[in-house]
């Protein structure tokens, strides 16, 4: 099952990349990194992080210009 | 006579590139039949399909419901162009660091021309790295010959991750083992004539003068397959620049002519032509519509002015003028596009006010992102034209990714 969420999280970082995410009273782990992309949206940096927590798939985005960390999308099954 | 010089030309294509990126980006996907669409619904067209959906037989242009029935646990993801921009640009970077010349054919192609050097080790050198450096299920078929050409068909010739190699030891037995509509560039009009004058396999058409092709192509063209065919180089695989610059967008639900939604979009088609239009430094003397009806009938119009046209209310008044000489029937795939290009510098008819006007606005959209300040007419406007990458050649994929400032 496929989900657009687009909420704000609290994220935790080793060495710039997201190892962990806290989200709706939960915490997850993530395992693996499969992309990270990024783009402008005009001149703002903005940081995709493709990851999973070996059971789900999250995407992560981060805006440089706020340091704001989003859930964007969740897909699991 | 073939090219008897050493194979120096590499063309590198990224396998089922979509498809494979999305299942790079999402690990759980990987060994699943994945496809990517245009639009998930049932009618939504797919835009590519993942190795192990390919083994079910769905294909590019399937609607997804056909897919579906090929294959019915198909994974369907809507298309994320910049996920593939940024791994086209990962890729560019990586070949940069070799000494040579870089043609980007496409989003999921890439030529380089060699001066010197081992090209298979290149080669493989180049497949490890891909791994190493964008992502471990990334894979590239990789061909060399002694022209674009022929280095194109021997990157076709195993998918995915293939290596080959066509020179003057092997030419003849590579085009024996192909067919000839499998020839890039060869579909049903070409095959047809061809078949006409008993070229009825590659080989035969390796085997043919040029005078023979000149007459089975009915045109001068039969020269350059000629060459092609035989290792050089030929002006028909050239970039000839841009000529036109325009964008298309297929209506989930089909609106008539006459109806302000259809001018709501043909706005928004305009705005991204006009800005990529000045971003290449260009402005237009023409402007050309084209509608494929609900009924599957098709119309199309153009038109060249005096005046060159750069601002988007132009391009836009001009647009929505050629547009309503179409009849008034639902449209369900809409496109503008502006030709006869001229550079900035031609331009005589362009007042300064406008000039600083349409800057202005440019610098916004490069500061704040596009759309950040549209025309009121697109207010309230229900469907938004999406991102979509273009087949065939791209302009704007030529520069290397840089490195990201956090």
């Amino acid at each position: 099952m496929a989900e657009d969420i687009n909420e704000k999280i609290s994220v935790n970082l080793f060495n710039t990349e997201p190892t962990g995410f806290f989200w709706r009273g939960r915490s997850y782990n993530i395992t693996q990194i499969g992309l990270h992309h990024t783009f402008r949206e005009g001149r703002n940096l903005i940081h995709v992080f493709s990851a999973t927590d070996g059971n789900t798939f999250f995407k992560l985005q981060l805006d440089t210009e706020t340091l704001q960390w989003r859930l964007l999308h969740v897909q699991s099954g | 006579m073939f090219n008897p010089a050493k194979p120096t030309v590499m063309h590198i294509d990224l396998n089922s590139c979509f498809a494979t990126i999305e299942q790079q980006a999402n690990p759980l996907l990987r060994g699943s039949p994945v496809a990517v669409a245009a639009y998930t619904t049932p009618r939504g067209c797919i835009l590519a399909a993942s190795t192990e959906a390919k083994r079910f037989g769905v294909k590019t242009g399937m609607q997804v419901r056909e897919g579906r029935e090929l294959c019915s646990n198909l994974v369907i993801l809507p298309s994320d162009p910049d996920k593939y921009r940024f791994v086209n640009r990962k890729l560019l970077s990586l070949l940069q660091t070799y000494r040579g010349d870089i043609e980007v054919k496409s989003i999921d192609e890439m030529v380089m021309k060699f001066q010197e050097g081992d090209l298979t080790s290149f080669a493989k050198e180049i497949k490890r790295r891909i791994k190493e450096e964008i992502g471990e299920w990334l894979t590239v078929s990789i061909g060399i010959s002694t022209n674009r050409y022929l280095a194109k068909i021997a990157s076709n010739l195993h998918k995915p991750d293939g290596l080959d190699i066509i020179w003057k030891e092997n030419i003849e037995e590579t085009l024996g083992s192909l067919q000839l509509e499998e020839l890039s560039g060869i579909k049903e009009g070409n095959g047809g004539r061809l078949r006409q004058h008993g070229i009825t396999t590659p080989l035969r058409m390796y085997a043919a003068s040029a005078d023979m092709l000149k007459i089975a192509f009915r045109s001068k063209i039969g020269y350059d397959w000629w060459l092609m065919l035989h290792g050089w180089e030929s002006s028909l695989y050239d970039y000839n620049g841009t000529k036109t610059v325009g964008h298309s967008f297929a209506l989930p639900k089909p609106y008539a002519i006459k109806d302000p939604r259809l001018h709501q979009i043909l706005c928004q088609l305009v705005e991204k032509m006009g800005r990529r239009l000045r971003s290449y430094g260009f402005a237009a003397c023409g402007i050309h519509i084209s509608c494929l009806f609900a009924d599957h009938t098709f119309w199309n119009h153009g038109e060249k002015h005096v005046h060159t046209l750069i601002d988007t209310r132009d391009l836009y008044r001009e647009a929505l003028r050629i547009l309503l000489k179409a009849p008034n029937s639902p449209v369900r795939i809409l496109a503008v596009s502006c030709f006869s290009l001229v550079t900035h510098e031609q331009l005589s008819f362009f007042g300064s006010s406008k000039k600083n006007l349409t800057s202005a606005l440019d610098n916004i959209a490069d500061r704040w992102g596009e759309f950040s300040v549209y025309p009121a007419r697109m207010l309230g406007t229900p469907q938004k034209v999406l991102d979509r990458i273009a087949f065939g050649g791209i302009r704007g994929l030529d520069k290397p990714i840089q490195t990201p400032l956090v």
